[in-house]
């Protein structure tokens, strides 16, 4: 839960950026001074840290060991420079050593390899040297006579240059004392007095070693010379030192380095603690704007935070290989500088990447947290995610996917072990396999069939459905599981189609059920009307007025029954409450017959019918409704058509239709659309005064439908088209 | 006509038409009685000898169809039912539990009262009429060959030439049916050449004169578009 403070906290970004340049000052710093610790720390081999006196520093000792060589050599092995030039101390196999070395001569013989070892000395003094060799060492010998002399010239030139050096360095060293008696006591070399050297607070008496004594450490110094001489030599120090010598300024380098370990140190600890700091900080205040706020995730976020893991631990490990390399590099070849630069760059460069990776690395991380996403963005929790998925069956493509590769692992095993096992020619296993194998197929076959027909049965269920047939039951149970959801969803769709077609029917049977009702109930009152209205008339009236009245209240009376009757009859054909008896009818023979049951009307309308029928022209239908049909378009005809006019009837076949097309010119112009003309209750004239219930047309069309035909009306100026068309007759109907 | 009065039991549950029945009928020298509802009309039909009934159906107490069935246990007069309900079905329905014949509502009085009298007719007079071998008769429809004329229901009925041939001829094959080619052919003995609208026009009229209501012919009846017949009784 985040902490509920009364303020949130705004992070601004100007903060932030100033914690990520803290962060890497501090890095710079930490590196630089990690730079300077080394560089002048392995001057004197890291002993300057723990070390407090330059008395007891490597360097010291290596300095002051050379000083007592030099003097070993100077006062003992060498003497002065007569002896030197006398060559009293050159031995012969020194001289022939060195010899060998400058003329490349190893064991006698010239050679440029060292392959010849030294068991051809022992071949040399008896004198058995291979004949193969022979040519090589009289070549040697020759050059011993030729050369030896010259190169002892040589050698004591080198020797005189190597004393006078060795002296000159000890003469240099203002804090070095030295003392040297023979075996007797007496005073051979020395810059002091036997007592002077004692009074010193670090000198050495040397006898072949060096003693711990007071030079406050202890080294066994084991040197040939001094031994076999009996000497005995003096050494000491002076403390404190006086400056003039490199004793002197190594000591105040020492004291310098020392005392800018402190510093070092702080700038490091200092470093450290601004680097965690601002890091900590930046983890923070990582991906918000303020406290609590919503958490904006960067693009180094989308990677799954196991495999972020594992990268940062690989590139850390690499990183501190490198950072290693870079700094051993950089410590141990200081000769060459150019190199000592470029290698510090990049090991700077490094380390600023480095703690950029760890930047990046350490916020995202705490993003996440802070998003509550570190375990789901990982790998792994995708991986689980995916395979759950995957077998929890929801997804058809899983399921399908899951039993494939099941399938396919199944095989791969079983033929693998088969291959194996007839390897091994063992044959009841080979057996046994081989069945299994052909098992594990045939049911899987099996199974794949009843999911193939589970889905055809839903298809076959699905093309019912289209086609209408809401009837068609799919038993869900017998589906195959793959197919089973998929099935309901199905029988879903038609139940809820069912249900919707059967509320769409009740809505419109109840509808005509009202108007039925309705009208059952105005028939009472209504067939009182008629027969009081007729008993009137009956009755010898006086006055003609009344008898007018009766007359109109006895027509309307009728008209009103007429009304009725239509009105029942719309709404049961629009409703299809109506039974249909389809039979083969002759669309001519109906049309004669039904001019003939309104041939009285037509001959008063003064109309003439014409009747164009090239060809017998039967349709499949129902004869009462077809007259019904008929009856209203002819009576249409009859009340709507211009006087004395001539109405043609056309009756053929299209296709597998018969049509039937009245035609006449309307007396009124018409002003409505033939779809209204359709619609109930809708007459071409407005004032709806003369006969009909303006349901006729309605009518028509509901009867033509509940036939399988059609019925259009078309308007084309004062021509007034209705179009009848009914399925044809086929002989196969009977 | 008749000896004695005859007595129509009227039964409805609307009082008016009740009324308006009894003054049609008694022009015509019935003897009324009246009820409401079912219960009564079984009621009238104990305390008095009734010849025929006019029943509604839908009343009060008990219906006219269950009234029906009830009267038809006992009685075999006949029964015409009065119903504001016009479907064929409930045509059916009625004729099927009893009824002789079914009236819907509203009625033509002229048209009810020729029902009335031509059940009466059948009920009182049936059978007594000896049958000469030359006249087809179905239902009150007679044909007498000999005298060249048709009578309904006893009376003479005024036929033109080609009227009686056509009715001869659909008589002598009652309930087959003829087209118009077919009739045409026969009646006029000429072939058939665009003979339009004259057979029907002639079946009209011959349906108006023996019909009660022509717009419901009991005995000439058109087939739609396959020609016309007699019914056979």
């Amino acid at each position: 839960m985040a902490t509920k403070s009364k303020k949130t906290r705004q992070y601004l970004t100007r903060t932030k950026i100033f914690a990520a340049i803290i962060y890497f000052v501090g890095v710079l710093a930490l590196y630089l001074a990690s730079m300077v610790f080394v560089n002048i720390s392995q001057n004197w081999h890291y002993e300057a840290v723990g070390t407090n006196s330059y008395y007891e520093t490597e360097n010291f000792r290596v300095r002051f060991n050379k000083l007592v060589s030099n003097v070993v050599y100077v006062s003992i092995y060498y003497g002065d420079e007569r002896s030197i030039e006398a060559g009293t101390n050159i031995s012969r196999e020194d001289l022939l050593t060195s010899f060998k070395n400058y003329y490349n001569v190893v064991d006698g013989i010239i050679t440029q390899s060292t392959e010849i070892n030294d068991t051809y000395d022992g071949l040399i003094i008896k004198n058995e040297i291979p004949e193969n060799l022979k040519a090589n060492f009289e070549e040697y010998k020759m050059l011993v006579e030729t050369r030896l002399a010259q190169y002892r010239n040589m050698y004591i030139q080198n020797q005189l240059e190597s004393y006078r050096s060795m002296k000159r360095e000890i003469n240099d060293y203002e804090n070095f004392f030295y003392y040297v008696e023979d075996e007797n006591g007496i005073k051979v070399a020395g810059n002091i007095s036997k007592d002077g050297i004692s009074e010193m607070e670090r000198s050495i008496i040397l006898e072949g070693g060096f003693s711990i004594d007071k030079l406050g450490y202890y080294m066994e110094y084991h040197n040939d010379i001094l031994e076999k001489s009996g000497y005995k030599l003096y050494a000491a120090i002076r403390e404190p030192l006086l400056p003039g010598d490199a004793f002197y300024s190594e000591q105040a380098e020492f004291y310098v380095v020392r005392r800018s370990y402190p510093i070092l140190i702080g700038v490091g600890i200092l470093a450290c603690i601004s680097i965690l700091a601002s890091l900590l900080y930046l983890m923070r205040v990582a991906g918000q704007k303020e406290s609590g706020g919503e958490i904006e995730y960067m693009v180094v976020d989308r990677i799954y935070n196991d495999v972020h893991i594992m990268l940062f631990l690989i590139f850390n490990l690499l990183a501190g290989m490198a950072l290693l390399m870079l700094y051993s590099i950089v410590l141990y070849n200081s000769t060459y500088y150019l190199w000592t630069y470029i290698f510090s760059t990049l090991l700077g460069a490094l380390f600023v990447l480095y703690s950029t990776v760890w930047l990046s690395f350490m916020t995202s991380i705490s993003r996440q947290i802070k998003g509550k996403r570190f375990f789901s963005n990982t790998m792994v929790a995708m991986i689980i995610q995916k395979i759950s998925y995957l077998f929890s069956g929801k997804t058809f493509r899983g399921w399908i996917v899951f039993l494939l590769v099941g399938y396919g692992i199944g095989n791969c095993i079983m033929t693998a072990a088969l291959l194996m096992i007839m390897f091994c020619g063992n044959f009841m296993f080979t057996l046994i396999l081989i069945l299994c194998l052909l098992l594990f197929n045939g049911i899987a076959a099996v199974l794949c069939a009843r999911a193939l027909g589970s889905l055809t049965k839903v298809m076959i269920s699905a093309k019912e459905i289209s086609k209408g047939n809401l009837a068609y039951e799919l038993d869900v149970k017998k589906i195959s599981p793959s197919f089973k959801n998929f099935a309901e969803d199905v029988a879903n769709i038609q139940s809820g189609f069912k249900s919707a077609v059967e509320e769409a029917v009740k809505g419109e049977r109840m509808k005509a059920e009202l108007i039925t009702n309705v009208s059952h109930d105005l028939k009472t009152p209504l067939t009182s009307i008629i027969t009081y209205a007729d008993l009137l008339k009956k009755e010898k009236l006086e006055n003609e007025k009344a008898k007018e009245f009766v007359d109109v209240l006895h027509d309307k009376s009728y008209r009103l029954k007429q009304l009725i009757e239509d009105l029942i009859e719309a709404s049961k054909a629009s409703s299809g409450n109506l039974t249909v008896t389809k039979e083969k009818i002759n669309l001519k023979m109906l049309l004669i017959q039904a001019i003939g049951e309104l041939e009285e009307k037509i001959e008063k309308a003064g109309l003439a019918i014409k009747i164009n029928c090239e060809e017998e022209t039967n349709v499949y239908a129902d004869g009462r409704h077809m007259w019904r049909i008929l009856e209203n378009l002819i009576s249409n005809v009859i009340k709507y058509s211009m006087p004395n006019s001539r109405v043609y009837v056309d009756i053929f076949k299209m296709d597998d239709m018969g049509v039937l097309i009245i035609k006449n010119i309307s007396a009124a112009s018409i002003d409505v659309t033939p779809e209204q003309l359709t619609d109930r209750f809708v007459r071409g004239d407005v004032s709806r005064t003369t006969e009909g219930s303006g349901l006729g047309l309605s009518i028509a069309k509901s009867l033509s439908e509940i036939q399988d035909g059609s019925f259009e009306i078309n308007i084309d100026g004062d021509l007034f088209k209705a179009i009848v068309m009914m399925p044809i007759w086929i002989d196969t109907f009977s | 006509m008749e000896m004695e009065k005859f007595n129509i039991l009227v039964c409805d549950d609307e009082k008016s038409i009740v009324d308006a029945i009894e003054i049609y009928l008694k022009q015509e020298n019935y003897n009324i009685i009246k009820a409401y509802d079912g219960e009564e009309a079984l009621q009238a039909l104990e305390e008095n000898e009734i010849h025929l009934i006019l029943l509604d159906v839908m009343m009060p107490k008990l219906d006219g169809l269950n009234a029906t069935i009830k009267i038809r246990e006992r009685l075999n007069i006949p029964i015409i039912i009065l119903s504001a309900k016009s479907e064929d079905t409930d045509k059916i329905l009625g004729l099927n539990f009893g009824a002789d014949d079914y009236i819907t509502k509203p009625f033509n009085p002229l048209e009810l009262l020729a029902r009335v009298k031509s059940q009466m007719r059948r009920y009182t007079t049936l059978g007594s009429i000896a049958e000469k071998s030359n006249t087809i008769k179905i239902g009150d429809l007679e044909l007498d060959k000999d005298a060249k004329e048709v009578r309904v229901e006893g009376e003479k009925v005024k036929l033109t030439a080609t009227e009686y041939g056509i009715l001869q001829l659909l008589m002598e094959n009652a309930g087959k049916v003829y087209s118009i080619d077919q009739i045409y052919e026969s009646v006029w003995k000429e072939l058939s050449f665009a003979p339009e609208n004259t057979v029907s026009v002639h079946i009209r009229r011959i349906r108006e004169k023996i019909e009660i209501n022509p717009k419901e012919p009991r005995y000439l009846k058109v087939v739609w578009g396959i020609g016309y017949k007699i019914e056979k009784n």
